[in-house]
């Protein structure tokens, strides 16, 4: 079975792209378009296998969405990894300290994301 | 501002739009803003702004061509509808300001930044009244002529950039760490 990614971004621009770079390598993906919706995705289907998430968006920012997933108990091995124009070091850090799995600065190149979420859910089946 | 200031803020603002456009793969040329401009061709804009110890706004402004040409599903199997496209306009200025604020940081200075919007209209690059302390840049990418708008008001010591430089230490566009 095809691991599930959750991309969570505002830009439909960037969910698409990273979308297809995902599901051309046989993952399930699934989108939402701020926190919030991301939270709810991840509280309404516990078989996802990573999220990929966005700091700046409307609603709630990645980091607010990261500290409320990992708030619950049942998301401690959930890997959330940040992608983001955002690129200061204490920022990243930030993020680490709060349980995020890993951080890519925008724009990202398909090739090292695929080998990132290969290394971190497995090959696609 | 001083004009020591003015200086390095141009040139943060125009290296950041050179590094993004040639990372996509296309040659820019800066313009000389005495160069007439065909205005009534700038019909999309994307805007966004940012707060904290300095505050303002980046505005870009194009033909609907430009953000076509650089979209990065171009090629693909996707259609590029007006959505996507007023949806990438305000997502190449949230990078475009990505690349200033890492920019900016390595000079000592942060920002918080919000989220961009995107809207349309035409002769979008005019601006009445003209105001004193905005960076405006005309490029040359791909054949269509880009207008970028960079406001920053400085915080009350009047230094956007502080003296002595107290560097903060930033990744580049493209890194990527697992923890």
């Amino acid at each position: 079975m095809a691991a599930k990614i959750l991309i969570v971004d505002d830009s439909s621009t960037i969910r698409h792209q990273v979308g297809t770079t995902l599901a051309g390598a046989g993952y399930d993906v699934i989108e939402a378009a701020d926190g919030a919706q991301g939270l709810s995705a991840i509280d309404a289907q516990r078989d996802i296998a990573l999220v990929i998430c966005d700091l700046n968006m409307p609603n709630m920012n990645g980091l607010e969405m990261l500290l409320a997933v990992k708030a619950d108990p049942r998301n401690a091995r959930l890997p959330i990894v940040m992608l983001t124009s955002e690129a200061k070091a204490d920022l990243i850090q930030q993020a680490k300290r709060s349980g995020a799995k890993g951080w890519v600065v925008k724009p990202f190149k398909p090739d090292q994301l695929l080998s990132a979420v290969r290394k971190i859910v497995g090959a696609s089946a | 501002m001083t004009a020591g200031q003015q200086e390095i803020l141009r040139t943060v603002v125009t290296e950041a739009c050179v590094d993004m456009f040639t990372s996509y793969g296309f040659a820019t040329r800066i313009l000389d803003l005495s160069e007439p401009v065909e205005k009534a061709q700038q019909n999309l804009v994307g805007f966004i702004g940012f707060g904290g110890a300095v505050r303002g706004s980046l505005m870009v402004s194009a033909p609907a061509g430009l953000f076509r040409i650089t979209h990065p599903e171009l090629g693909s199997a996707m259609n590029l509808s007006k959505a996507d496209l007023f949806d990438w306009t305000g997502e190449m200025t949230n990078q475009l300001l990505g690349r200033v604020k890492r920019r900016f940081c390595a000079l000592g200075r942060d920002f918080h930044v919000s989220t961009p919007t995107a809207i349309e209209g035409r002769e979008v690059i005019r601006r009445f009244p003209v105001r004193a302390g905005v960076l405006d840049l005309a490029l040359l990418v791909g054949g269509h002529v880009i207008a970028v708008c960079f406001e920053v008001t400085p915080p009350a010591d009047g230094l956007v950039f502080p003296d002595p430089a107290q560097p903060m230490e930033v990744s580049s566009e493209g890194d990527l760490v697992l923890f």
